[in-house]
């Protein structure tokens, strides 16, 4: 992984729902170096307020550009919401562990998103809907007829949100093929409910073999998914949000609980954010 | 332009150094800044067994500063002399060692352990975190304990020591002069100053252990006033460290009687800072009209009325 520190200039900064904003920046070479899962951090603005960069997760990578989708929430935010196309940030990055794709190309593939969870999981589900198309789905040989048939991959996104407005890029996974469940909260849109409740819905409806799970979202959604997920021998995945200093494993101000009777501590930043379940303690 | 620059029988090539604590043992900013060029690294702190350091959350921001209760989380001495410290030799950095003790013991045999290694430029004797149990501050909170771990380093090691001292104190000048008298050679002056925030939403302290170091532009001002009195009344080499940065913050220090200084939390913001400010400080030596940091060290323009009533 080569790390970039450079100025890099914004072709897009648009509103794509209330307090959602969708940013592209420039940059092939942190786009040539990224991988789905990795983050950049990035200095929202000159001066101390903020004072420190804010680390965002890849949305998008393109070969020349990287995309961001951010809610406005804080002081971070809400200076990248007043930035215009041609404007230049100063970014680092990629920076953290990428997701490790799926081992199998055929059966399913679960992507859990809850909230903002839904930033590093659209440019996960565009590497691995690209992978399936690229490599041949594996041949079954069908018992005792000798005969090939073909069992593509197929990914689910399980989504939950607060309410319907904080939904969003449903579109960009359809378009991939990817097939979406959506709850929220309050029952706005779609049904009442936790993303965790179509995990466990999906667990015991969906045909065929589960090849893995990802995740992405607040802490307690991903406690709870890793409860369901356990003993299942299914690879599960899970992207964690820290607040960070420096992003890249230096200052150890982002750290989570390892596995093991000895208290030791990752590093979200460099250890992770893509971390396997059976590595931490959430 | 001559930037080189002693801290007692410490050479460095240039007075810019990386703090420690903000830079890991290097590995991590070595592809984006030459480790050669820096005037000094100030390694993490080491203690003599591996430290978890303290549980999440450690950091929370703060209005121009940073809280953080890290808690001296480090591989050990063992394994920093293993794997940590032939990279840095590798990559031909002026290392300076932060040591970190429980007990005064701790503190002798890590002097006893570092002085029989090459390759290390000296010692920065940590007498002042606030985010431990035992040690680090307890030692640095009065003059008497403080001349005891000097001593005891000392005893035990020909290496250039600098004792870094807490801003936690009543007055900095009488633990300044108990470190000097305990055998340092220079001190940094500051570490944290000790701070908490509240998340008022959840009524939680934003640290887990409630009480952090507050760093970064907000202690600025705290940390030069604390140079300034230290060089003003005693003579002695001091490192300036406190929110530099810029090359103006950085020229702050040099001016209020500081020989060195040291980037921490600007590093954070900006890896290759220590870089800009030693390139930066050459024009402006050469705009004063100054021939080497030597001239700017202390020089500060104040008329001599105005000096007596401070």
């Amino acid at each position: 992984m080569v790390m970039q520190l450079s100025r890099c200039p914004i072709s897009k900064n648009q509103v794509i729902a209330p307090g959602y904003f969708l940013m592209e920046i420039e940059s092939p070479e942190i786009a040539g170096e990224a991988e789905p899962g990795q983050f950049v951090m990035i200095k929202t603005r000159d001066g101390l307020e903020p004072l420190l960069r804010r680390p965002l997760s890849l949305h998008r990578i393109s070969s020349t550009s990287i995309e961001l989708l951010y809610q406005v929430i804080g002081k971070g935010t809400q200076s990248l919401s007043r930035t215009r196309p041609g404007e230049f940030l100063d970014l680092l990055g990629p920076l953290g562990k990428p997701f490790p794709l799926p081992k199998s190309n055929s059966g399913s593939t679960l992507l859990v998103a809850g909230g903002m969870g839904i930033a590093p999981i659209l440019a996960l589900a565009e590497k691995i809907a690209k992978r399936s198309k690229v490599l041949p789905a594996p041949r079954l040989r069908q018992a005792g007829k000798g005969q090939r048939s073909r069992a593509p991959l197929k990914i689910h996104l399980l989504y939950g949100a607060k309410n319907k407005a904080n939904l969003v890029r449903i579109k960009e996974f359809q378009k991939l093929g990817v097939e979406v469940k959506t709850v929220t909260e309050d029952g706005s849109a779609g049904r009442k409910g936790l993303a965790t409740n179509l995990l466990r819905e999906s667990l015991v409806s969906s045909p065929g073999q589960i090849s893995a799970v990802y995740a992405c979202g607040p802490r307690p959604m991903l406690k709870s998914v890793a409860r369901i997920m356990k003993n299942k021998k299914i690879p599960l995945y899970l992207s964690l949000e820290e607040m960070m200093a420096c992003g890249m494993g230096a200052c150890l101000g982002c750290s989570v609980r390892a596995k093991g009777k000895e208290i030791h501590y990752l590093r979200v930043c460099q250890d992770g954010p893509v971390f396997e379940t059976g590595e931490i303690v959430l | 332009m001559n930037l080189k620059t002693k801290i007692g029988k410490l050479v460095l090539q240039n007075p810019i150094l990386v703090a420690s604590g903000c830079f890991g043992y290097g590995e991590e900013y070595a592809p984006l800044l030459d480790l050669s060029r820096l005037g000094g690294v100030v390694t993490k702190g080491i203690s003599l067994k591996p430290r978890p350091g303290n549980s999440p959350p450690r950091l929370a921001e703060t209005p121009a500063g940073l809280l953080n209760s890290i808690g001296l989380e480090n591989v050990g001495v063992d394994r920093f002399v293993e794997d940590k410290l032939p990279f840095l030799r590798k990559q031909k950095a002026c290392v300076i060692v932060n040591i970190f003790g429980e007990s005064l013991g701790e503190y002798r045999k890590l002097a006893e352990i570092f002085n029989d290694i090459d390759g290390i430029a000296g010692l920065e004797i940590n007498i002042s975190c606030p985010n431990v149990e035992r040690g680090g501050l307890e030692f640095g909170l009065k003059p008497d304990s403080t001349r005891k771990v000097l001593e005891t380093v000392r005893g035990k090691t020909s290496l250039p020591i600098l004792a870094k001292l807490s801003p936690n104190v009543t007055d900095i000048v009488e633990i300044a002069r108990a470190a000097m008298t305990g055998g340092a050679d220079g001190l940094t002056l500051i570490n944290t100053l000790k701070g908490m925030a509240i998340d008022v939403n959840t009524r939680r302290p934003k640290l887990a252990r409630v009480i952090g170091g507050l760093s970064g532009p907000a202690i600025r001002p705290v940390a030069v006033r604390m140079v300034y009195e230290v060089a003003r009344k005693l003579s002695v080499p001091i490192i300036g460290a406190g929110g530099i940065d810029s090359t103006e913050a950085a020229l702050e220090f040099f001016i209020a009687g500081a020989r060195a200084v040291q980037i921490g939390t600007g590093l954070l913001i900006d890896p290759r800072l220590p870089l800009t400010i030693g390139r930066e400080l050459a024009g402006y030596l050469d705009n004063q009209g100054l021939k080497d940091i030597e001239s700017l060290v202390g020089n500060m323009l104040i008329e001599k009325s105005k000096r007596r009533k401070e």
